[in-house]
């Protein structure tokens, strides 16, 4: 009993903690940097079943067999300014796509670079967003350097029109801050009942003892 | 409060990990070669043309950067670098870029800053030519020139080398007379130091004549065709093998004479007939007479208004006499200028009559007027009223006292009875109106017709 003290204020304070430090996974939409997706999620309603998917690169679906590669897309002609920060074609209107990698998988390209883009020594176009058709419906499947925070306020257009549904972020290799926080979220229709649990258990506990 | 110390430190630690941890990119494959991929889509047309439909699709203006000009470096030797004048000497040299030789380039050699020829490099950049240097100058500039075509990625550059060339400088001395009349032959005669056979070019007055030589000419040149006054005579002898060229002027004066030329004319001429006008020229050379700057055919044009003109007599030019002219002011009247000013004076005189004839006939309603009313006139009493109001009329106008009827005839007739000049006459014409008016005696058509012809002399 002497040690749990100690042990539980550890615990509390590394969760406290973790609560309040923002996440430094890339693409994680608790994210505030350049590559985070804080300003994208303070848009959209991120929910875990959701029909649009905005996937990181390393990230993938298998159920719908569609990932992001690590491989970054180049393109030497049409760019922000950097060849690595290749504009895309969404629907006709120009899309900003820094350190944006191909997704593969089966579905339609909706978002897509030029034919003179390149990932490794392979050409483009490369889709960066695909409409899947699975059953009756069809999830669609955006690529998160689209609506990374240094990008997202050339593609506010597209970030509307992707948000006007439930998305749901997948991301790679996630730190503990970025689980932590998508825990917190799912957990946050238990977190009251949980409290006053705990709180009752622990005075219960206090009188017998 | 030890564990309370390690339980601070940790929570210390703690926060500056987190603190420390920054959020990183994307953990990415490297990037390949930019340079290898642009191309890599250079050398493909297709592609070219998809990247430019993707850029149009999207509303992009895709803009080429020129790549940077290639630097280019001429070199040039000239061999012999000593050459008698028209000789030839040879010109080669190497054309190079820092990425190595220029073959199948153009490249212009100037001789002395004029264009000589053009040499073409070959696949080691390596050119050559012959030239032949006709230039007498002790040194002559060699230059070669590469200048790339529109369109070649190259820069363009220059080479320069010095030739020493030998000649033998040369003289001309022209001796002419200081005057010649206008019209004789002038007799040049042409020196050469060192009589050498070749063509001496003379020019004066805008001619030039040729003559070949060996040391000494003459050339016989026609003045007619010169103007009078001084000339300048430059002859000049082009280089020939190792002789340079000589240039030599002289100055002559041309000397016109003036012929004397004589006018007499009235001073005043009438348009459109002829005048008595006398002219002579001494010597006998052709002239023209020009009146009011035409020349004169017998007659004054009749074109001319009236007013003063000149009468100018010049005689042609006729070597050795000069163009002279001679002038004399003449006034010339053109009697169809006077029509207008006739017609005009005919309307104000109409006028004037029939302004007239409406006052006497104002005045005569005046002397109606103060004849009792009652009364019936007969043609001869109105005829002795309208003779009174033409004679009130001429008195009225002299004395500036106007007739109404507020006078009686005699009361107005004795009123200006002495601005008439025959006042029997006046005395003659009221009796006739009041025996007209107040009588029935009417006047006898003679006493009207002494009336009438007293009215004149009123």
């Amino acid at each position: 009993m002497a040690m749990l003290r100690p042990a539980l204020a550890a615990l509390a304070t590394a969760l406290l903690l973790l609560m309040l430090t923002p996440s430094t996974t890339p693409y994680s939409p608790h994210n505030p940097g350049p590559d985070g997706l804080s300003k994208f999620a303070a848009m959209c309603t991120l929910a875990d079943q959701a029909d649009v998917f905005v996937l990181a690169p390393g990230a993938g679906l298998p159920q719908y067999n569609v990932s992001a590669s690590r491989t970054p897309i180049v393109d030497p002609f049409i760019n922000n300014g950097n060849p690595r920060a290749p504009i895309a074609n969404a629907r006709g209107r120009p899309a900003v796509a820094p350190n944006a990698t191909p997704l593969t998988g089966p579905g339609t390209p909706i978002v897509y670079t030029s034919p003179g883009s390149f990932a490794g020594t392979t050409r483009g176009p490369f889709p960066l967003a695909l409409a899947v058709k699975t059953g009756n419906k069809t999830i669609y499947i955006y690529h998160a350097a689209l609506f990374s925070n240094r990008a997202i306020d050339k593609n506010l257009q597209l970030a509307k029109e992707v948000c006007r549904l439930p998305v749901k972020v997948v991301v790679a290799d996630p730190d503990p801050a970025h689980l932590l926080h998508e825990h917190l979220d799912d957990a946050r229709p238990w977190a009251a009942p949980a409290v006053l649990t705990a709180i009752s258990l622990y005075l219960a506990i206090k009188r017998t003892a | 409060m030890r564990r309370a110390f390690a339980v601070a430190i940790a929570t210390a630690l703690l926060l500056l990990i987190v603190a420390l941890h920054r959020p990183t990119g994307p953990q990415l494959a490297p990037t390949p070669d930019i340079r290898q991929l642009v191309e890599l889509v250079k050398s493909d047309p297709d592609l070219r043309r998809l990247i430019l439909h993707y850029a149009e699709e999207l509303g992009i203006q895709l803009t080429v950067k020129q790549p940077k000009p290639i630097s280019t470096n001429i070199t040039l030797h000239v061999q012999p670098d000593k050459v008698v004048a028209g000789g030839a000497v040879v010109a080669s040299g190497i054309l190079n870029t820092p990425r190595g030789p220029l073959p199948r380039q153009l490249v212009a050699i100037y001789v002395d800053k004029t264009l000589a020829t053009f040499a073409t490099t070959d696949d080691k950049g390596r050119f050559q030519a012959e030239l032949r240097v006709g230039v007498y100058k002790p040194q002559v500039e060699i230059r070669a020139v590469y200048k790339p075509l529109p369109g070649e990625p190259y820069l363009e550059s220059n080479a320069t080398a010095t030739v020493e060339v030998l000649y033998n400088e040369t003289t001309l001395r022209l001796s002419a007379p200081r005057q010649v009349k206008w019209g004789d032959v002038l007799t040049i005669y042409i020196r050469q130091d060192p009589p050498i056979p070749r063509a001496v070019r003379i020019s004066v007055g805008g001619r030039t004549y040729v003559v070949e030589t060996r040391g000494e000419a003459a050339v016989d040149i026609p003045t007619a065709a010169l103007t009078p006054g001084m000339q300048k005579i430059t002859a000049h002898a082009e280089g020939r093998g190792p002789y340079a060229p000589a240039t030599a002027a002289v100055a002559v004066e041309i000397v016109a004479e003036t012929p004397q030329a004589r006018l007499e004319a009235p001073p005043v001429l009438i348009a459109g007939l002829p005048a008595e006008i006398r002219y002579s020229v001494t010597p006998n050379v052709s002239a023209v007479l020009y009146v009011a700057g035409r020349p004169y055919n017998g007659s004054v044009p009749l074109d001319v208004a009236t007013g003063f003109y000149d009468l100018v007599l010049r005689t042609a030019q006729a070597p050795p006499y000069r163009s002279a002219s001679t002038t004399q002011r003449v006034f010339i009247i053109n009697v169809a200028n006077f029509v207008p000013l006739a017609a005009a004076a005919a309307v104000v005189f109409i006028l004037v009559k029939r302004a007239r004839k409406e006052e006497v006939e104002e005045l005569y309603r005046e002397v109606r007027g103060a004849a009792p009313q009652s009364a019936v006139l007969t043609i001869q009493a109105e005829e002795a009223l309208r003779l009174l109001a033409h004679a009130f009329y001429i008195l009225g106008e002299r004395s500036g006292v106007r007739y109404s009827r507020i006078y009686t005839y005699r009361e107005y007739a004795a009123k200006v009875t002495q601005h008439a000049k025959n006042q029997n006459c006046l005395r003659h014409i009221v009796t006739l109106a009041e025996r007209a008016a107040y009588s029935p005696h009417t006047p006898t058509p003679a006493e009207l017709a002494e009336g009438w012809r007293c009215l004149d002399q009123l």
